[in-house]
């Protein structure tokens, strides 16, 4: 019964309603084929390069006004005569800096897993109540600070201290699928006396590292072995403690994600089945959900670097030699610590802490700034729902099925490309800032594949023709 | 108390005492403090590194002081010097992300076109060149932009070029002059002219190199008070004895390189050339020698 009246609607059709018809259905077919290319490595790699470009074309959009950065710079590092390690008594100062200043979370992006050499200890300079000098100052300070702050917060005059930890594989055991697992690598100084409720806590600094040295993902904790434990990343922890989120909130939130440690040689050949740990939601300003899968999302870079002058396109920093090699009568106002969070780091060009990211060469601590803004700010890649992914390949059919049923092929193809083009660099930024990325790859592929199709068509019915 | 209101409340306590953040301050000054006008309406305050600013704020350095300040201001560094000895605090627009992105990726388009164009003209001019036809093709990229500009004095000239083959011979002489006031043969792409009288004028370099080719560039000389000032922290470190002589050529340069004008890249490589002991200085010479 249906056919007949689908035909008969078919035949009173026009020439050109039936040719755009037609095109939609190609147009859909190939959508849907397309789909199936997105596991090939070269439309990856198309797809991921264009993204970065994408993303680099937002450099320099934020100021990342939370954020202060006290900055171990080229100035610095010369006032302080080039020292291999950074010294703990000026370390100490920074953080004093930022605690007198009344910020909301100090992180401390500085390797403190070695003692300085004796000939780095600089001479002793007052650092709160502890007057050892060197490396014993800082050790003092941290140990008087988590004694003097336990149980109180940044609005009683104690901002939590983000420290980073450094990790090393484990000697002793594997996760249970027999990879290498991460343990912590000894510090030179106790921290027994921190306490699981701080006011001082260690965190992660490690980020995912892509195949071309870049780094474009974050890692919100690696999970630890010896023994098993999970560790926050700084960003996140940094993140959640800001937002007002208790640390042990934070704690429990991770403890699903604690791996399976084995002996080394226990897995060689069983992978032991683990069950996906449940999903957990972390007030980081904004609520972040925890799992496997969004645990290495990528996050966007705003805040750009100025390698020929040494600095940050941010709101607020200060070469740290201005807080810590100074007499009283030039002491720098704490004041623009207020209310921030406060990262003390290295840019300095001797620091070989410095990493490709979409926006170029750029020092650790910016990594680490840009991931914590992203962070806060809810400033990363994420699914695109699909109603509007849908809705938009919806469009772009129709519109490029009209143009081929207007357009001479030939023009058609190039005004078809150029539209996708404009497309990505119009409403694709626009969707991009807010998190959601329109593959234009596909499209372009589609465009391809739809010509193709449409040139063994004319070809074949011109040999029909002749035959 | 209902939880609404309790909540409601919390909110309300923690607008009214979270203290906003500070975006404008002082970074730095030089210079003693009573040379300094900071004024907030009727009131006068002392100048202080790290002073928080506010829209409306004015500083005026006292005439004839030779001090500088740094402010910051939403992200962006002012320098307040003789030259411009006042400046009052405002806010500062931000730009729209979006609109951003999209300014810069039209303009990372239009640069592609621009290179691809300039290869084809290098490639054209190549093509020329094997025809017989002579053409300048020794280039000295710190000339390319603008009126590069150089301290007057008796000084030896250091250039560098790219193109052509080896040894050349490098003149440099006052514009339309016929003698050179300094000639050098050369067998790298680099060379430190015999030392020369420069008065303020306009000046030309000229090169030739064994392959035959030729390049001819323009640079001005002035006088040194036409240097432009210098930010509070470059100063300092300048003015500091115990700054290493290589650290000090590498700040002077990065200081000039930075000047908006980019007319100081031909003085910026007088100071930093032949001083590549840190890692700052070689990267500046790497940049002007090859990007300009």
């Amino acid at each position: 019964m249906r056919a007949p009246g689908l035909r008969r609607w078919w035949a009173r059709r026009s020439e050109r309603q039936r040719a755009f018809a037609l095109n939609v259905a190609i147009g859909t077919v190939i959508s849907v084929l397309a789909g199936y290319l997105e596991t090939n490595a070269a439309v990856g790699k198309a797809r991921d390069a264009l993204l970065t470009w994408q993303i680099a074309q937002f450099a320099s959009t934020d100021v990342a006004r939370d954020i202060l950065w006290l900055d171990v710079d080229e100035t610095t590092y010369l006032n302080w005569h080039a020292p291999a390690l950074t010294p703990r008594d000026k370390l100490c100062r920074l953080i004093d800096f930022a605690v007198r200043g009344k910020a909301r979370v100090v992180v401390v992006d500085v390797d403190l897993s070695e003692p300085t050499a004796p000939g780095d200890v600089t001479p002793a300079q007052p650092c709160g109540k502890a007057h050892a000098g060197g490396d014993a100052e800082l050790k003092a300070y941290l140990h008087e600070y988590a004694t003097a702050c336990n149980g109180r917060d940044a609005q009683s005059g104690c901002p939590p201290i983000v420290l980073v930890r450094e990790l090393r594989t484990s000697y002793r055991s594997t996760y249970a699928d027999g990879a290498p697992a991460h343990a912590r690598r000894p510090q030179y100084f106790d921290d027994a006396a921190f306490g699981a409720s701080g006011p001082v806590f260690w965190s992660s600094p490690n980020f995912d590292v892509d195949d071309d040295a870049m780094i474009r993902r974050w890692r919100l904790w690696e999970p630890l072995c010896d023994p098993s434990d999970v560790l926050p990343s700084t960003e996140l922890l940094a993140g959640a403690l800001f937002a007002g989120t208790s640390p042990e909130r934070v704690r429990q939130s991770l403890q699903a994600f604690r791996p399976a440690c084995v002996p080394v040689g226990g897995a060689s050949n069983a992978v032991i089945a683990a069950a996906e740990p449940p999903e957990s939601e972390l007030d980081v300003g904004h609520p972040l959900r925890l799992s496997s899968r969004n645990a290495d999302r990528r996050f966007f870079y705003r805040v750009g670097w100025e390698s020929a002058r040494g600095r940050a396109t941010m709101a607020a920093f200060v070469p740290a030699t201005l807080v810590t090699d100074v007499d009283a009568a030039h002491a720098f106002d704490p004041a623009v610590a207020a209310g921030r969070i406060v990262v003390i780091g290295g840019s300095y060009l001797d620091n070989p802490d410095l990493h490709r990211t979409p926006l170029g060469l750029m020092p650790g601590t910016l990594i680490l700034i840009n991931a914590i803004q992203a962070l806060v700010q809810n400033d990363s890649l994420r699914e695109t729902p699909a109603a509007l992914r849908i809705g938009i390949e919806g469009a772009l059919i129709l519109v490029l099925s009209a143009l081929s049923v207007y357009l001479p092929a030939a023009a058609a193809l190039i005004v078809s490309i150029l539209f996708v083009i404009a497309s990505a660099l119009t409403f694709g930024f626009v969707f991009l800032n807010m998190g959601y990325w329109i593959d234009p790859v596909l499209p372009l592929l589609g465009i391809f594949m739809h010509n193709l199709f449409e040139f063994s068509v004319h070809r074949w019915r011109h040999r029909s023709k002749h035959a | 108390m209902s939880p609404f209101a309790a909540l409601a409340l919390s909110v309300f306590l923690a607008a009214v005492t979270a203290a906003p953040l500070v975006s404008r301050y002082i970074l730095t000054f030089t210079g003693p403090a009573s040379a300094w006008q900071v004024e907030r309406g009727t009131q006068r305050l002392s100048p202080k590194n790290g002073l928080p600013l506010q829209p409306g704020d004015c500083i005026t350095l006292d005439a004839g002081g030779s001090a500088t300040m740094t402010l910051i201001v939403d992200g962006r560094e002012i320098a307040i010097t003789a030259k411009s000895p006042h400046y009052c605090v405002s806010a500062q627009g931000t730009q729209n992300p979006v609109v951003a992105a999209i300014a810069r990726s039209f303009a990372s388009f239009a640069s592609v076109f621009h290179d691809a164009q300039s290869d084809y003209d290098a490639q054209s001019t190549a093509a020329a060149v094997s025809r017989g036809a002579s053409a300048p093709h020794v280039a000295f990229p710190m000339l390319a932009v603008g009126d590069q500009r150089v301290v007057a004095g008796r000084r030896a000239l250091a250039l560098s070029w790219s193109g052509g083959a080896p040894p050349y011979v490098v003149s440099v002489g006052t514009e339309g002059a016929t003698a050179p006031l300094a000639t050098a043969h050369a067998a790298a792409k680099h060379v430190r002219l015999p030392e020369a009288s420069f008065t303020p004028g306009a000046y030309a370099v000229r090169i030739e190199a064994a392959d035959g080719l030729r390049g001819e560039a323009r640079f001005t000389v002035v006088a040194a008070s036409a240097l432009p000032a210098q930010p509070a922290d470059v100063a300092t470190i300048l003015a500091d004895p115990g700054t290493p002589v290589d650290l000090r050529a590498a700040y002077a340069a990065a200081w000039l390189m930075a000047d908006p004008s980019d007319a100081w890249r031909l003085e910026a490589y007088q100071r930093v050339v032949g001083h590549d002991d840190s890692a700052l200085a070689r990267r500046l010479i790497y940049q002007l020698e090859n990007d300009g």
